[in-house]
């Protein structure tokens, strides 16, 4: 496939998995808030400015964070994105992953426009959120398992990893790495918003079905083989389709799965006593790096020579 | 939706009879639309914008600074063709389009025409479209135009004539297309009683023109469909024509030469492109050939075509054809070359360039059209009735200043057709370009755009002038939808 477009499938899926990611820890973010009954205090603020910093935008609210158009990061403008590129690369898609995706813009470009939209915040939100979930299923239902749907699961899930990443980074430096002393109503919230915010917290009770050690959340969000948000699951699925990408010529395909080995080996061979010994926020911030790294040789390999 | 109270004015209509009462093959039609409720109807309206803006059958209007995405309106009560209309018509475009790729196979060859006189050389080396690079150029199997579109009008007899060719880069065929599927989906009591000669085949048509004209004998040519990108208007048909041929659909970025040949960049390398359906102005495809400031095309491409290396379709220098100054003399390049008389006639036209018509022309300014002989899409015309004096007299200092620029005909009723507009059926102005595509032979498509000027009373039909469209339907055989008796009370008064 021609290289602008196999770059353009790839951010598409990119685009579409950050819009979701965005929408989903605003809208754990709106109802914690509630549950707290700190809707307006200072603390509620901070919690508030944490979240717009990790999402990269400019916006000083929930809902500009969610429509304003004049901000890149907002999710309008994230979902915008994918189906500018989506646009490119109609060709390669099928027309039922583009129509999903262009129904699921103008939803919410109308709920941008309507009177009420502060009040139905929640519902625009988990629109967005089923939106992406539509669409990677009308993805996997309906386009061929060729090299377009290759860049579109790495882009994907290299998205993924990157959100889990700052997910867990804000958790870590929010909130202790201790379990607090107390009842389970001592429970850390920001450990609690990472689980939501990445849809874990079920399957987490299910494997620690007592309390919420941080420890465990961290191994959990991490490293579990199983969970399809993990830094380790995620990378597995990158390097996986990456091994799969048609071969350009023997140098550059060495060079690459260098840069991906490394990423699951920062992965595979660490475990949570690492981590914290080494400090959450350094093992991080060498996991960005790589990421990034990674990311740098793929773009260099396939769209940009 | 009845048609109560639609009057035809005395203008030639497609549906309604000019003593009143519904054309035979129309009867059909009103029965199912007199079934339909305004409501109804309105809600299906409605439904057709929403799926035509959830396929992205868009353009974008630039207003502000913001570009705001809108649907080309669609109008659902389709325009009839019988079978008999349609294979005059159809005999008519294919002994015209064979006319203009002699022309073309001439003009960049030996000039036989000029030298004989048939037409004036300056008229032809001087149009803005003719390519002088082609000179001695001749494209696999001779074929310059592979896909034409001809804009056909009906004058108040009812008689299909010619208003233009496109015959560089015509575009619309998507909405084609793209509207026929729609109306199946939301309209299909519609066509009951109706047997309509599908036109989705197009694009495997296409596909065959364009394998067909391949340079060298690969089993399977590397077709690609050049645009300039996801900002042109027709950038939607670009891509939609791209999908339905399963090709790749190119930017000039995307393009390199090496070795001689033009390749694409791939995930897997460069990738050799056999033929280009270039939706590219010809002067844009390359800045070394043609305009230096383009960055749309490809360094070296047309001599990488004119080595034979790659084709390019439509073959660059087409637009000579388009010139309206040289369209007059279309129905001569008949004569000349195919020794037969024109099956569709042309629209009598006044060049300016001609002493004799420039007098004329002087003397009716204020009845008579006048058209840019380079412009197109409705852009740098006098409708001389509506026009204001200023406007007259200004287009009068113009003509004056450059008479090869212009030309004059006289203001054409066009031919009407009912049209849904505000639950009601009114009279609106339509045309008709179908699409024809040349490769082994010269095919035309059954049907192509109707275009309807949405504003009353308008004779514009571009899109970029208010436009709208109809699906156009060509019945299979003679008898279809007649089988009914007619249920309206149209009328018919002399205005």
């Amino acid at each position: 496939m021609l290289s602008r477009v196999a770059d353009a499938a790839y951010w598409m899926s990119r685009y579409v998995e950050r819009a979701e990611s965005a929408a989903r820890v605003l809208e754990v973010t709106r109802t914690m808030l509630i549950d707290l009954g700190q809707v307006g205090t200072k603390r509620a603020a901070t919690q508030v400015g944490d979240v717009l910093k990790l999402m990269g935008t400019k916006s000083r609210t929930l809902e500009e964070a969610v429509f304003d158009v004049s901000d890149p990061a907002s999710v309008i403008s994230n979902l915008s994105r994918a189906r500018e590129n989506a646009r490119q690369v109609r060709e390669v898609i099928s027309s039922e992953m583009w129509d999903h995706l262009n129904q699921a813009y103008w939803r919410l470009s109308e709920a941008a426009g309507q009177t009420s939209r502060v009040e139905d915040l929640s519902q625009t939100l988990e629109d967005v959120i089923a939106s992406s979930y539509l669409w990677v299923g009308v993805t996997d239902a309906t386009m061929r398992r060729g090299e377009g749907w290759g860049f579109i699961r790495i882009g994907q899930f290299t998205e993924r990893a990157d959100r889990t990443a700052r997910l867990i980074g804000l958790a870590c430096s929010s909130g202790s790495l201790e379990l607090p002393a107390g009842g389970p109503e001592r429970t850390n919230v920001g450990w609690l918003r990472l689980l939501r915010s990445t849809c874990a917290i079920e399957a987490f009770r299910k494997q620690h079905p007592t309390r919420v050690d941080p420890r465990q959340v961290l191994d959990f969000l991490l490293f579990d083989p199983e969970l399809p948000r993990s830094l380790r699951y995620s990378v597995e699925v990158v390097e996986r389709f990456t091994e799969r990408l048609p071969m350009r010529d023997r140098a550059s395909r060495r060079a690459l799965e260098r840069r991906f080995g490394r990423l699951t080996g920062h992965v595979a061979f660490s475990d949570v006593d690492d981590v914290i010994e080494r400090g959450p926020q350094n093992y991080l911030g060498d996991f960005s790096q790589l990421l990034q790294e990674a990311n740098i040789a793929l773009q260099e390999t396939y769209f940009l020579h | 939706m009845r048609l109560d109270g639609y009057d035809t004015e005395g203008f030639f209509d497609e549906m309604v009879k000019p003593g009143g009462g519904v054309r035979p093959e129309y009867n059909a039609l009103a029965l199912r639309l007199a079934e339909l409720n305004a409501t109804e109807f309105a809600n299906r309206q409605r439904m057709i914008d929403v799926l035509l803006r959830n396929q992205g059958v868009t353009f974008t209007v630039y207003a502000d600074d913001e570009g705001v995405e809108k649907v080309f309106p669609f109008d659902p009560i389709p325009r009839i063709v019988t079978a008999k209309e349609w294979a005059h018509v159809e005999k008519g475009l294919i002994q015209r389009v064979e006319a203009l790729n002699l022309f073309l196979k001439d003009v960049y060859g030996p000039q036989r025409i000029l030298n004989d006189r048939v037409i004036d050389p300056e008229l032809v080396l001087g149009a803005t479209f003719f390519r002088r690079e082609m000179i001695g150029m001749e494209p696999p199997g001779g074929i310059y135009v592979h896909v034409v579109g001809t804009d056909l009008i009906r004058g108040a007899d009812g008689q299909f004539m010619v208003l233009e060719d496109n015959a560089r880069n015509p575009s619309g065929v998507s909405y084609v297309l793209q509207c026929r599927s729609v109306l199946k989906r939301v309209f299909p009591v519609l066509f009951n009683e109706y047997g309509v000669r599908p036109v989705d085949d197009y694009s495997d048509t296409l596909r065959d023109t364009l394998n067909h004209v391949a340079p060298r004998a690969a089993a399977q040519p590397t077709v690609a469909v050049l645009t300039p990108g996801i900002y042109n208007s027709a950038y939607f048909e670009h891509s939609f024509l791209a999908r339905q041929m399963g090709v790749s659909l190119v930017e000039g970025r995307d393009l390199v030469i090496q070795d001689g040949a033009v390749c694409m960049r791939s995930t897997q390398g460069l990738q050799r492109i056999d033929v280009l359906y270039s939706r590219i102005d010809d002067d844009f495809i390359d800045p070394v050939t043609f305009r230096p400031d383009s960055m749309l095309g490809c360094a070296g491409l047309f001599s990488a075509y004119r080595s034979g290396a790659v084709t390019l379709a439509n073959a660059p220098g087409t637009g000579v054809c388009d010139d309206k100054a040289i369209y007059p003399f279309v129905p001569d390049m008949i004569r000349y070359y195919l020794d037969a008389e024109p099956i569709l006639p042309n629209v009598p036209t006044y060049l300016a360039s001609r002493p004799d018509d420039m007098k004329y022309i002087m003397e009716h300014l204020a009845e008579l059209v006048v058209k840019k002989t380079d412009a197109s899409g409705g852009y740098g015309m006098l409708i001389g009735p509506k026009a204001s004096n200023a406007e007259v007299e200004e287009f009068r200092e113009k003509i004056k200043a450059s008479p090869r620029a212009y030309i004059a005909q006289p203001t054409i009723q066009l031919g009407r057709h009912p049209t849904a507009i505000d639950g009601e059926l009114d009279r609106r102005c339509v045309d008709l370009r179908p699409y024809v595509l040349f490769g082994d032979r010269i095919r035309v498509t059954p049907g192509g755009l109707t275009r309807v000027a949405l504003r009353r009373g308008s004779l514009v039909v571009n899109s970029s002038q208010g436009g709208g469209y109809k699906d156009t339907w060509v019945l299979a055989d003679e008898s279809a939808g007649n089988s009914e008796p007619p249920p309206s009370h149209a009328r018919s008064s002399d205005a």
